[in-house]
């Protein structure tokens, strides 16, 4: 077993991990940026080291630094969460070189699945379902147009590199394809370094389903269900969950079979997501394969019992899987909500702060991972997830039931969050009865969040009183702030 | 006995305070206990409701409320302030939308029109990269533009005037 893991991530992943070392009595070094001095990763591991500014592109994205780093700490694996590097090719491959082990997939199954093109076409080639439009990227606008054409609108322009719902665009008719094309392309130079961009047939309505593989270095695959991640906005996921109420027995032997061959044919190792469309007849076509361990593994782990990231270590360890399909089966329902830093009332624009005040719920079913405390500032350097709460029970209706009520205990101030769109997703009819698609919040929330996310006429008139009490203390209140906050007799002098 | 308006999601709502413990909210009368838990949260007592509430003073007149996931900000003024603004206001009548402001701090990615070329109502003008997101940033309103005060590779702060239309 590995000694001491660097983690090359920052945030609640990077927590994450650190807590499975800990579990499992590895050394943990963590890196930090200039934004993230403070930041909980930093203070949970074992050893911090300062890798750079705070531009990912000078820390978490600085190859040469962090592998230089690790040979020097004497780290011999390098974990890289989700984002940054999980991804990168000549990252993994770099890494192979050193001799430390990199705890996820080969550079040579990343490679086969990084382009969503030469995907596309190994997919097609082990008869997994894709979704119709091209095998590889457009050369020319004049070309794009024509395939487009052919394709039929409306389409997607995605980026070959891309992923995360990042450098993705939908086009509606002729009229818009050049200024989409040049926006995508754009995007995706810059999220991913590679401006190759691919026509796919845009899929009216689909739902989001995705299955959970696992393979070791020894050639045994196993499935650990779907997760059904159709609740998104800008096609990011705000809402995941597992198991989708929509995928029947039949259909679920089907698609995670589809899912292990897709694993297979890449000759893949660690844990990876097979993510597919589904239409309104079961019927499903590939994505994507996600190379790394996905942002919401938490209600995967809360179906089936599993610690996912421990079994990363484990696999690259080069030991065998420490379960068998056999061994899994479903158990309750777990439903997990993404916290955001974001106005859903404007757009979803990102929110930048410093958190002045950050609690968390908890009670039976919750489970939070958040990278943020109080005092912590949300950076527009990085993602604005602030914490991702996953709620679990015995059925469907009881995990909604307990979120619901856990959303309602989160008491975050000083950025504006996603949180009444999240609780009026808990409440949507439809939601609730599990028919939707990965519309559902442009469809439900088309007149604007406003008349759903409607504050009650008494939580204004408390804000409202806060205000007016506040305003009347204010030219006292200086005078309180001399008092440090655990002086005991702070209380008495505020009555 | 102080009376003030507060405006909360373009509502105003008069509030007067009498005595120690009696607050009344547009006529609605609530008994009420006030305690300060720590940093900027409060706990508010009205009648027999419990509210967990941060705030955060934003500028002399202006707070930054949260509360039950929520966040308002408030404007808070007292009666005669109140007059005055409304005079002030009444005077010139010069439209918000005629102005626009980044919406959040970022970098101008791109530039689509320039100064004096005509825009329609919903029409992109520039694009704000944030968050490794771009936003498009619209006009508000339809018209000329009058002035861009930004470049491309411009680094803005939240509340930059951008551009104007007129």
């Amino acid at each position: 077993m590995f000694r001491k893991i660097l983690i090359a991530n920052r945030g609640e992943i990077a927590l994450r991990i650190i807590r499975a070392c800990k579990e499992m009595g590895i050394e943990s070094a963590a890196i930090y940026s200039e934004a993230d001095k403070t930041s909980p990763h930093v203070k949970f591991a074992d050893e911090a080291y300062y890798i750079g500014e705070s531009a990912a592109s000078e820390s978490y994205l600085n190859k040469e630094k962090i592998i230089s780093l690790a040979l020097k700490i004497g780290a011999d694996a390098i974990h890289p969460g989700y984002g940054f590097f999980s991804e990168n090719e000549s990252f993994i491959s770099e890494i192979e070189a050193s001799g430390i082990t990199f705890i996820g997939p080969s550079s040579k199954s990343v490679h086969m699945m990084g382009s969503k093109t030469s995907a596309r076409q190994l997919m097609q080639e082990n008869n997994v379902p894709i979704v119709p439009g091209t095998t590889s990227p457009i050369t020319s606008l004049m070309e794009g147009l024509n395939i487009a054409d052919s394709t039929g609108y409306p389409i997607l322009l995605k980026a070959s590199a891309g992923g995360g719902g990042k450098g993705m665009r939908k086009v509606e008719s002729q009229e818009e394809f050049a200024s989409a094309l040049e926006a995508t392309k754009r995007e995706a130079l810059k999220s991913f370094a590679d401006d190759a961009v691919y026509i796919e047939k845009y899929i009216e309505n689909p739902k989001h389903i995705e299955v959970q593989i696992f393979g070791d270095k020894h050639g045994n695959y196993v499935h650990i269900f779907e997760r059904e991640c159709s609740i998104q906005r800008r096609h990011q996921k705000i809402i995941e969950e597992a198991p989708s109420s929509f995928v029947k027995e039949k259909i679920r032997k089907k698609i995670t079979l589809a899912a292990i061959n897709a694993a297979k044919a890449c000759g893949y190792y660690n844990a990876g997501t097979i993510e597919f469309l589904m239409d309104k007849n079961s019927d499903f076509y590939f994505l994507e394969m996600n190379t790394r361990l996905q942002v919401e593994h938490p209600v995967t782990e809360m179906i089936s019992g599993l610690d996912l990231v421990k079994e990363q270590i484990n696999v690259a360890a080069g030991n065998e899987l420490s379960f068998r399909q056999e061994d899994l089966k479903i158990n309750g329902h777990s439903i997990e909500a993404r916290i955001y830093a974001e106005d859903p009332e404007n757009n979803f624009m990102p929110s930048t702060g410093k958190l002045i005040e950050f609690q968390i719920p908890s009670g039976p079913g919750i489970r939070v991972d958040a990278g943020f405390t109080r005092g912590s500032r949300i950076s527009l350097y990085y993602d604005p997830l602030i914490a991702k709460l996953a709620a679990w029970g015995k059925t469907r209706e009881e995990a909604i039931e307990r979120l619901k009520r856990a959303l309602a205990e989160f008491q975050i101030a000083g950025v504006t969050t996603n949180i009444p769109l999240l609780k009026a997703v808990c409440d949507n009819y439809s939601f609730k009865k599990g028919e939707f698609d990965i519309n559902f919040v442009e469809k439900e929330f088309a007149d604007g969040l406003q008349s759903k996310t409607a504050s009650s006429e008494e939580i204004e008139n408390a804000a409202a009183i806060l205000s007016a009490l506040l305003k009347t203390r204010s030219t006292s209140a200086e005078i309180k702030n001399t008092i440090t906050d655990n002086n005991k007799w702070t209380g008495l002098l505020y009555e | 006995m102080s009376d003030f308006v507060v405006t909360i999601n373009s509502k105003k709502k008069s509030i007067t305070l009498s005595g120690n413990s009696l607050i009344s909210v547009n006529k609605r009368e609530y008994q009420q206990e006030l305690y300060h838990l720590s940093g900027h949260t409060y706990l508010l007592k009205l009648d027999n409701k419990i509210y967990e509430i941060s705030a955060d003073r934003l500028d002399h007149e202006r707070y930054q409320v949260t509360v039950a996931g929520k966040s308002f900000e408030t404007l808070i003024r007292t009666e005669l302030q109140e007059k005055a603004a409304k005079l002030i206001e009444q005077k010139g009548s010069i439209s918000h939308k005629l102005i626009a402001k980044a919406p959040m701090p970022g970098m101008i990615l791109k530039i689509k029109k320039a100064k004096g070329d005509e825009v329609i109502q919903g029409e992109s003008v520039i694009i704000l990269e944030a968050m490794k997101m771009e936003n498009d940033l619209r006009a508000q309103v339809s018209g000329r533009i009058k002035e861009i005060n930004v470049k491309e590779g411009m680094a803005v702060e939240k509340g930059f005037i951008l551009f104007s239309i007129e």
